[in-house]
């Protein structure tokens, strides 16, 4: 009986005490700016308007051979993969031994709204890749695409079939557009008039697109809140919401040229899964993938279900391949606390004895 | 044994907002993939867009008018100065790899990583992972090019 009155008065206790450090956390969480991101040392190694590589420093004195080029997605910034110390992927995988490039984006400007899927993936990655090569002076690399920008180092893969990548590692990247559920649906041609669309806004705006991936979860942003109240007291769930926030909402705009090929090609179309995909005169066939890929897909992702990137294992022509499907969602996967025990360690478990 | 259920009312505070959140996603996802909500969604997004398009148009032809710089003027000058920084970027990064170069090996010199990392032997195990097989692929066949 006293045992239970203890507990009773432990827990009022500790519920006071987080009442007020609410009260006093909630005063600083508004007085004060959001967490800094993306901190890792790097140099910027090649800029030209949209596009941004980077090198990382090495943390190590000895790293692999094999240098890693990783492709963020267009829709968002590329600090997801550099949040903090602790919960940063580069840094990660640095510590690991790697030599870590990225392709990140800025903002399409309206000179470039002309942009297509040719630019993407017959220049700005060709281009770094031949970077990366000149600066590590290593003939061959490695590869790691996010979303979309597993999506580009795919298309960009099937169209160069001499690549001097060696491996791909592609992170919850949609192959098959019809399951892009919700998606897929608002795009439907029957409502969505994508010509005149880009015609009137030249890229694709923000706004819209931030608004698309919101509507995927409408409740989460409410409960979100509230549960950020709940958790005031905690400093690490604050940082964690307010990183994770940031990114969510630091959304970029897209080229318009880009979007409406996008639209009509993948999204109506279907043409990269059904062979048809053309870029530049070249068929974009995922059967002229053949060296070792790992796909690394979530079990509860919103924004890219496992049926829309299961095809990309089932059609490529790699014997070496490996589909993986871990706990958690679409951003989860690649940060925070559980893709530290999750998806890092696999990543570099599969990189690792490919790196030499 | 069955886990007696918790009295605190905090704890199921919390879980009925979870339950809540899932509920309203689950229902508004079934609600938003009807297709009248894709063509609502698609007719509200038009207007502001288009409303957006016509102030910026408006206020184009004013600056024109007051013989001002247009915002477009503004962009385009800024797209000017971004792609000499980006060349700037460029020249610095190269003048100091240049300057490592030339000053690896000698006392002092921050020597570059040496690239003859082995992997571990022993592989990690990663908790809840499921490795998915691809089924086998029967041949598909070959559209003509577009």
């Amino acid at each position: 009986m006293s045992t239970d009155t203890d507990t009773t008065r432990q827990r009022i206790q500790t519920e006071v005490q987080r009442a007020l450090q609410r009260g006093f956390k909630g005063i600083e969480y508004v007085a004060s700016a959001g967490p800094a991101v993306g901190r890792t040392p790097r140099d910027v190694v090649h800029r030209r308007g949209t596009l941004a590589l980077y090198h990382y420093r090495p943390m190590v004195d000895e790293i692999y051979r094999v240098p890693l080029l990783m492709v963020m997605a267009l829709t968002n910034r590329g600090y997801i993969f550099d949040l903090s110390p602790g919960q940063s992927l580069v840094e990660y995988l640095l510590q690991r031994g790697y030599d870590v490039f990225v392709i990140d984006w800025n903002p399409p400007r309206p000179d470039e709204a002309g942009l297509r899927l040719e630019d993407y993936t017959q220049d700005f990655i060709p281009d770094c890749i031949a970077r990366v090569q000149q600066i590590s002076g290593e003939p061959d690399l490695n590869l790691v695409g996010y979303c979309m920008g597993g999506l580009l180092s795919t298309i960009y893969l099937a169209l160069h079939p001499k690549t001097p990548v060696r491996n791909f590692a592609a992170f919850t990247t949609p192959i098959d557009f019809s399951k892009m559920t919700l998606f897929h649906k608002w795009a439907d041609r029957k409502h969505f008039d994508v010509d005149r669309l880009i015609d009137t806004t030249g890229n694709a705006p923000a706004s819209m697109i931030f608004s698309a991936f919101d509507m995927l979860r409408p409740a989460d942003r409410g409960a979100g809140l509230i549960k950020l109240l709940d958790n005031l007291w905690d400093d690490e769930y604050v940082k964690s919401y307010r990183m994770f926030g940031r990114w969510g909402a630091d959304i970029l705009p897209l080229p318009g040229e880009l979007f409406r090929q996008v639209t009509k090609e993948l999204m109506w179309n279907n043409s990269l899964l059904n062979n048809e995909l053309v870029i530049g005169g070249q068929r974009a066939e995922l059967g002229n993938i053949v060296l070792p890929v790992l796909h690394v897909m979530a079990e509860h992702d919103h924004i890219v279900p496992f049926d829309a990137g299961r095809p990309l294992i089932d059609n490529i022509g790699s014997s070496d391949k490996e589909q993986v499907v871990l706990k958690g969602g679409h951003v989860s996967l690649v940060a925070g606390a559980n893709a530290v025990k999750r998806m890092w360690p696999k990543l570099d478990d599969w990189l690792g004895e490919r790196s030499t | 044994m069955i886990k007696p259920a918790t009295l605190d009312p905090l704890a199921h505070w919390r879980d009925l907002v979870t339950q809540v959140e899932k509920g309203v996603n689950q229902f508004a996802g079934k609600a938003m993939a009807s297709d009248g909500f894709s063509s609502s969604v698609n007719r509200l997004t038009w207007g502001p867009l288009v409303a957006k398009k016509l102030a910026a148009d408006l206020a184009a032809g004013v600056a024109q008018r007051l013989n001002v710089p247009t915002r477009a003027d503004i962009v385009a000058l800024g797209e000017r100065l971004q792609t000499i920084e980006d060349r700037l970027i460029e020249v610095t990064y190269m003048l100091g790899r240049m300057n490592g170069d030339a000053a690896a090996g000698t006392v002092g010199a921050a020597p570059r990583p040496r690239r003859t990392r082995k992997p571990p032997a022993a592989k990690v195990a990663v908790p809840e992972a499921k490795t998915v097989a691809a089924p086998k692929r029967k041949p598909r066949a070959r559209k003509a090019p577009r």
